[in-house]
């Protein structure tokens, strides 16, 4: 991407009048009032972030090596990697860990997928007018708010009289269709195309701002040379749409799967039929909230140890993105 | 009889059949892609016509898009019998609203001060927020609990718009461009003119920014109207729950567990009416959405 190039230089020096020594005090004295007045235009948003975001982060990583449990006073003993080496032999973060990367699995691809397909779609519309509507769209659910989307695809999924499996019978003959989120086998899919739902848009606009950035005298230069429309996708589109890939996979990377989505769809009280439902994200959640003495340090160990993944599934990504040769 | 047709030159009737050809293109795609927008107005559609069947309709076992008697009777429900949803609407008018403002005033100043003033570290404080972006949040909603406990700011609406309105770096960084890519001359003058640091801001600089602050009081708006978890997190008591939380909790266990689906229309107007807000602007907006996101992507 574009690097943030630009007028990093502030207002030109106003040329002093007056005497040497006169000019060099009034320099001075104007350059340390702009590095004041530059303070304190910064402040109030650097005092919302500090306390409400740059504090947290510090705190949370503290946490995570101390046995804090929240409902007991006073009580929060660091205590080293304990935390990590009871996530290593704890069965049931192991299994919500496994349930995350089924999600991922699917969600990712998916998301990726569909947006540049969608994308490819919408671009080939000339018309401005028509294309704006399928845009709109097409972000509709991402402006959404979550709660309204997952409910409403609770009541469409709903195994007896939701229209999904309404038209599964009558209109494509299978007599019996899954019972989606009401079947342990289906959650994990059921919940990550949901969730595909609900965020393609922002991939669906990110490729299309790559597509339309494309100079069409490539492709009139390739069909001129004889070129397909197949080999115009792999030689020009491709190639050139590199550095959206870059961002899209890298806002994706990671293995997913916060609480929001399970909490909305099950309720507080259990993550899905045989708690099929349960993410990570929700694992720690109920650890930090719901369960027993709210064992805070254990879910900031777990948190940690799942944004260091993303980070590091991220930053491969961005890697092999950057690295490979335009050819 | 001869027609017209083979009077035509070969030239003409050909591409004749190239515009035929390239019209079916044309209509192959847009099935294509109606195919796939179906699927994303699916649940709108469904939410529509559930609000507008009666209860009788709501009834028959078999769950049908269309209507055959509209009626309005679910909404009057929502708004005159649900005060617990006119509560939550205007909550999170409040919150959205002072987030948005809160947000745009202190970006506006910061981004200011990113681009156009020159300080010790300036660079320096500007890298370091948009990095600290991607570090991952040990802590989660852990910390934030704590602090804000500690603060008095648990159970308390000016919570929420504060740490709303905290998520500063994209905003600044959205600001900076904006100030970056204003000509500095207006400035100048204004200086020139006597006018000082802030009045230039102010008066000069700031109305010319305005596209700037759109796109960043959109984005704010969207993410705020309709956030789930943290507000999950730091409200207990009903009064001040959100649209964003109570949407989830009004028609909790009267839906569809017991089988009584004759809340459904009620829950489908309540849905509808929720993000109205959100859906209205961003359809009056939807051009400075993909500004944003141009922006966005220099980073």
């Amino acid at each position: 991407m574009r690097g943030v190039a630009g007028n990093l230089s502030g207002a030109p020096e106003r040329t002093p009048s007056g005497g040497v020594w006169q000019a060099a005090r009034r320099g001075w004295r104007s350059r340390w009032g702009m590095a004041m007045l530059g303070y304190l235009f910064i402040l109030p948003a650097m005092a919302l972030y500090l306390t409400f975001s740059a504090y947290p982060l510090v705190r949370g990583v503290m946490i995570a090596f101390s046995d804090y449990r929240f409902l007991i006073p006073n009580h929060q003993p660091f205590n080293g990697i304990n935390n990590f080496v009871e996530m290593w032999n704890d069965r049931v973060f192991w299994e919500s860990f496994r349930r995350s990367l089924h999600y991922t699995v699917i969600y990712t691809p998916l998301n990726v997928g569909l947006g540049l397909l969608i994308a490819l779609l919408i671009s080939k519309i000339r018309h401005p007018l028509e294309s704006a509507v399928y845009r709109v769209i097409a972000y509709l659910p991402v402006v959404l708010p979550i709660a309204v989307a997952l409910l409403l695809w609770k009541q469409l999924l709903h195994p007896q009289f939701g229209y999904i499996n309404y038209f599964l019978r009558e209109y494509m003959g299978i007599a019996r269709p899954p019972a989606w989120l009401a079947d342990p086998y289906w959650v994990v899919p059921t919940m990550a195309v949901a969730a595909v739902w609900k965020h393609v848009g922002q991939n669906i606009l990110l490729f299309l701002i790559g597509l339309y950035n494309i100079n069409t005298e490539y492709y009139e230069a390739a069909a001129i040379d004889g070129a397909g429309q197949w080999r115009q996708f792999t030689d020009i589109t491709l190639p050139l749409l590199r550095p959206t890939f870059t961002i899209v996979l890298v806002l994706t990377a990671g293995v997913l799967g916060t609480a929001e989505e399970s909490l909305i769809l099950f309720g507080v009280t259990q993550a899905g039929p045989e708690n099929a439902g349960m993410l990570v994200g929700r694992y720690a959640y109920e650890i930090a909230f719901f369960v027993g003495e709210r064992r805070w340090g254990y879910a900031a160990a777990i948190n940690l140890a799942m944004g260091l993944v993303s980070m590091m599934l991220a930053a491969i990504v961005f890697r092999l993105a950057r690295g490979e040769r335009m050819e | 009889m001869t027609t017209r047709a083979d009077a035509l030159p070969r030239p003409g009737s050909r591409n004749l059949l190239v515009k035929l050809w390239e019209r079916r293109r044309g209509i192959f795609l847009r099935v294509v892609l109606w195919s796939f927008l179906a699927l994303f107005l699916l649940p709108f559609i469904w939410a529509l016509s559930a609000s507008l069947k009666t209860r009788q309709e709501l009834y028959v076992a078999l769950p049908s898009l269309i209507t055959w008697e509209p009626t309005l009777a679910n909404y009057t429900y929502v708004l005159r019998r649900m005060p617990a949803f006119i509560t939550q609407f205007t909550n999170s008018s409040i919150v959205t609203t002072g987030a948005v403002v809160l947000q745009v005033a202190v970006t506006s100043l910061a981004g200011y001060a990113f681009a156009r003033l020159r300080f010790p570290g300036r660079d320096l404080i500007f890298y370091s927020l948009i990095l600290l972006n991607f570090v991952p949040r040990a802590g989660g909603l852990m910390v934030q609990y704590e602090l804000m406990s500690f603060l008095g700011l648990r159970n308390n609406l000016l919570g929420l718009i504060l740490a709303f309105a905290a998520s500063v770096p994209i905003p600044i960084f959205i600001m900076r461009q904006t100030f970056l890519n204003l000509p500095s001359a207006f400035e100048d003058a204004a200086l020139i003119d006597g006018c000082n640091r802030f009045q230039a801001f102010l008066l000069v600089m700031l109305p010319m920014a305005t596209g700037g602050m759109l796109v960043v009081g959109l984005f704010e708006f969207i993410r705020v109207w309709g956030e789930y978890l943290f507000t999950l997190t730091m409200i207990d008591y009903t009064n001040l729950y959100t649209l964003g939380i109570g949407i989830a909790m009004n028609f909790m266990g009267m839906a569809l567990e017991d089988g009584e689906f004759t809340s459904y229309g009620a829950e489908a107007a309540a849905h509808l009416l929720t993000s109205a807000p959100v859906l209205l602007v961003f359809i009056l907006f939807q051009r400075m959405f993909i500004r944003g996101m141009m922006e966005g992507l220099k980073l």
